[in-house]
């Protein structure tokens, strides 16, 4: 019996064992992982991602969505939330909007900028959602400008920054990658090093660790330039502009580009307000566009609309004259011009509060 | 369907279960029915034009092997699927000529009117096809009476994209007598398309994606030594990405029981350049050594019967490297490319000339690895115009030894990842030089960890940017 056992060759082939083997050391390195990066790892790094697409524009977000999340710990909650493109991330400062609400109200508000570089209204209206679903802002504004409403511009990067499987997951479409990312902080702590075989990789981490510290802890990233030609009406015959008068050539709000402002101004139900802002440009921006005159049809468009759903418009021409000094180019302001916008829309949320009582009642102290 | 994406692998599972489950004589027409319908998730027509060429090679072996027509229907043959390739893959080189020549003539008409579809591996399935007319000629081979077989031969779906290159005479006798299924060989089959997975996704996606994408348009940008290291990087990925390709598809292939033919045996080991082409593209190497190299010398020797005339130690070498050159493109760069390696081919045997011959195993260890050296460096180096064009590539050439201009603006520190990965290539080419798939007699633990180790890591590369397709699908 013995000596027969001894001969019976020993099945080599055991995949069931393999199979088990297989299965946990899986476990246990996703235990080890997810461990390291919640002990240890994750305290020690400057930023996650949740691997949203396009670079740069999705570790913009990303910079926002982490600070953001420290500043709602820092401050039990978030009041006002500015969401937009990057006329937003550099043209409002929640620091002077806040000291300037204030000092007129006395009450303390808490605003944070979530404008992002490289997304426009369509991608907004998307994240402007998982925003409020998530914070619960009392005020939401957005920030807004001509180009929002190009039927054909930005539609890559959009296309790239909604497909990303974290921002389906957000949006409500759930996919095991979205899950996986929500879920786990060590893949978490993994994704900003995702695409480290891009022959451009050690650049793009730089300037993302750069931006990190460029940015204020309630979202505001000053931009330093300052344009010289804003006072010059450009030439469709120069070179250099061929592309802005091509763009913005029998400007017209597109119809689609209005549904994703329906979609923001849909956000104002459960306490939530919206107010949109139409960002002030430099005049001689209208050229592009065709003159002054088109400019306004186009903000009366926005005011009709926004108007109808109940929310709150705020007309660029009501804004104070910018300084020249204040634009980094036609469209955008700089760390100059910011101040004044941003001190013009504390003075305005001022009066909106002292007319509206229940607007941030009880806020500044914990949220809602 | 790229055989990277999960979408194959349940496509390989359907195919496999079926053919395992079919009895024997619906396994061959379900087969050519996996391949059809692989095919035409690319394109109906390609499946069209595939089948309308297999068929014409179909019938034209027929009639070879039943002694009709005698040399000039073999001749027909080889002119049909050298057309096939001039027609449907290499017009991008005269449809320029020809749409300024027929507008000198008045025909106005556009690139994109006379624009045909370039099918699905069709330089492989030419080549094949042209070597079993040969074969059938020479009675090397039977002429294949059944369609459903000669279908498979032609498009079987694991080799369609990028070969191997198939012989009638060693496919067909496996396709009668699959290997049977067994536990052993399913660990096998499942190795080589890990370590193909691993070769394609981690070595050769990572490091062409560290190339600059302008790095071989306008290497005048960059430094010297960064357009040394992205050549190697290049090179390194260009190996990775067919040796892995290679890997898959034989691995997939052996789940059916057919075994396809190795392509590659650690070529950047080769210590001379007769051997570095008994180990690259070992399918495609064998074929022009067969069908071009052979018969060539045999024509010249039957004119010039000396042996030692400089003629036959130059002409067969650069005639084969030429076309060789050619079939991976018919452009300037790529003719040059053959032109080089046939020139390096014949600068080895004229340096050979009058010395003993000695086995490469025999020198000793110290030559052995310069004389490996020196042909990597020729090697790596005639790739440059393998990837980029005739006038670039003399840039890239001088701009890598600072002739044109040395910038110093470069950030170096983004170089930092490729002698990583460079190290990790080449250590799993010594690994497998030394020990093949040994990991197979691993106890079972450390296999799972193994495999766990190489799931984490494709599964966290899933995450970045998408990469390429195969180099040599475009082929």
């Amino acid at each position: 019996m013995t000596s027969a056992h001894a001969s019976r060759p020993q099945p080599r082939s055991q995949p069931g064992r393999f199979l088990l083997w297989l299965l946990a050391f899986l476990a246990l390195s996703a235990l080890l992982l997810e461990g390291l990066a919640r002990s240890l790892v994750r305290p020690a790094f400057p930023a996650a991602s949740l691997g949203v697409g396009p670079v740069p524009t999705g570790s913009n977000f990303e910079i926002k969505w982490y600070r953001l999340q420290q500043y709602v710990a820092a401050n039990g909650g978030v009041d006002v939330l500015l969401v937009g493109s990057s006329v937003v991330n550099t043209g409002l400062d929640p620091d002077v909007i806040a000291q300037t609400y204030t000092g007129l109200t006395g009450q303390k508000l808490r605003v944070f900028n979530f404008g992002v570089e490289g997304l426009d209204i369509v991608p907004n209206s998307v994240y402007a959602r998982i925003l409020v679903e998530t914070f619960h802002p009392r005020l939401l504004i957005f920030g807004t400008i001509p180009r929002d409403y190009l039927a054909a511009d930005n539609l890559e990067v959009n296309s790239a920054f909604l497909s990303s499987p974290w921002i389906e997951y957000r949006s409500g479409a759930p996919n095991p990658a979205g899950w996986l990312i929500e879920h786990s902080l060590a893949l978490q702590a993994y994704l900003p090093y995702r695409d480290w075989m891009r022959s451009d990789f050690p650049t793009l981490r730089a300037d993302f660790l750069h931006r990190i510290l460029r940015t204020s802890p309630s979202g505001y990233e000053p931009d330093n330039n300052v344009a010289t030609n804003v006072e010059q009406h450009p030439s469709p015959d120069d070179p250099n502009e061929t592309a802005a008068f091509a763009k913005y050539a029998d400007y017209r709000v597109d119809p689609g580009r209005l549904a994703s402002l329906q979609a923001i101004l849909d956000l104002q139900t459960d306490g939530t307000h919206v107010l949109v802002m139409n960002i002030p440009a430099a005049a001689s921006f209208y050229d592009y566009m065709g003159g002054a005159a088109v400019y306004r049809d186009y903000e009366a468009t926005l005011s009709a609309r926004v108007n109808a759903a109940g929310g709150i418009f705020l007309s660029s021409e009501d804004a104070p004259p910018i300084p020249a000094n204040g634009y980094s180019d036609r469209e955008h302001l700089n760390y100059m011009g910011a101040p004044v916008l941003s001190a013009y829309l504390g003075a305005h949320l001022a009066d909106l509060a002292k007319a509206d009582g229940s607007l941030f009642a009880g806020t500044g102290q914990g949220g809602r | 369907m790229e055989i990277t994406t999960f979408l194959f692998a349940g496509f390989v599972l359907v195919a496999v279960l079926g053919y395992r489950l079919l009895p024997a004589r619906f396994k061959t027409a379900w087969l050519l029915l996996a391949s059809a319908a692989f095919v035409v998730t690319w394109s109906w027509k390609f499946l069209i034009v595939l089948l309308a060429l297999a068929g014409l090679n179909y019938l034209l072996g027929r009639a070879i092997g039943a002694g009709r027509g005698g040399s000039r229907l073999l001749w027909a043959g080889i002119a049909i699927n050298v057309l096939a390739l001039l027609i449907f893959k290499y017009n991008g080189f005269y449809l320029p000529e020809l749409l300024a020549f027929l507008g000198r003539l008045g025909v106005q008409t556009t690139a994109g009117a006379l624009q045909l579809l370039e099918p699905l591996g069709l330089s492989f399935l030419s080549v094949q096809s042209i070597a079993y007319l040969v074969d059938v000629f020479y009675r090397r081979v039977p002429a294949e009476k059944n369609f459903v077989r000669f279908g498979v031969f032609t498009l079987y779906f694991p080799k369609i994209l990028a070969g191997p290159i198939e012989r009638a005479k060693t496919f067909l006798p496996r396709l009668e007598a699959p290997e049977n299924w067994s536990a052993e060989a399913f660990e096998r089959n499942l190795s080589l398309v890990v370590v193909g997975l691993v070769r394609k996704l981690i070595l050769a996606d990572s490091l062409n994606a560290l190339i600059p994408v302008d790095a071989f348009q306008k290497p005048q940008l960059y430094p010297g030594p960064a357009l040394a290291l992205w050549l190697l990087a290049y090179a390194f990925a260009l190996y990775n990405d067919f040796a892995g390709y290679t890997l898959i598809v034989r691995g997939v292939s052996g789940f059916f029981g057919i075994e396809l033919t190795e392509n590659f045996d650690f070529p950047y080991f080769a210590r001379s350049f007769s051997e570095f082409w008994n180990r690259w593209h070992i399918s495609l190497s064998n074929w022009l050594r067969d069908y071009i190299y052979f018969p060539l010398s045999r024509s010249l020797l039957r004119k010039i019967p000396r042996r030692d005339a400089l003629i036959h130690l130059v002409l067969p070498p650069l005639v084969t490297m030429l076309v060789s050159g050619l079939w991976h493109g018919f452009a300037w760069n790529t003719f040059l490319w053959g032109g080089l390696q046939g020139g390096f081919l014949v600068l080895e045997r004229l340096a050979s000339l009058g010395r003993p011959r000695r086995p490469l195993d025999e020198l000793p260890r110290w030559q052995q690895f310069l004389s490996g050296l020196g042909v990597f460096v020729c090697v790596a180096l005639a790739w440059v115009p393998f990837h980029t064009g005739v006038r670039l590539s003399v840039r890239y050439w001088l701009s890598m030894v600072g002739i044109v201009r040395w910038p110093t603006s470069y950030d170096g520190l983004n170089l930092l990842p490729i002698p990583l990965l460079l190290l990790l290539a080449l250590g799993l080419d010594l690994f497998q030089h030394r020990h093949s798939l040994r990991f197979l007699q691993w106890p079972r633990w450390q296999q799972a960890a193994l495999l766990a180790l190489v799931a984490i890591v494709l599964f966290l590369l899933a995450f970045a940017e998408k990469g390429a397709p195969f180099i040599y699908q475009s082929f």
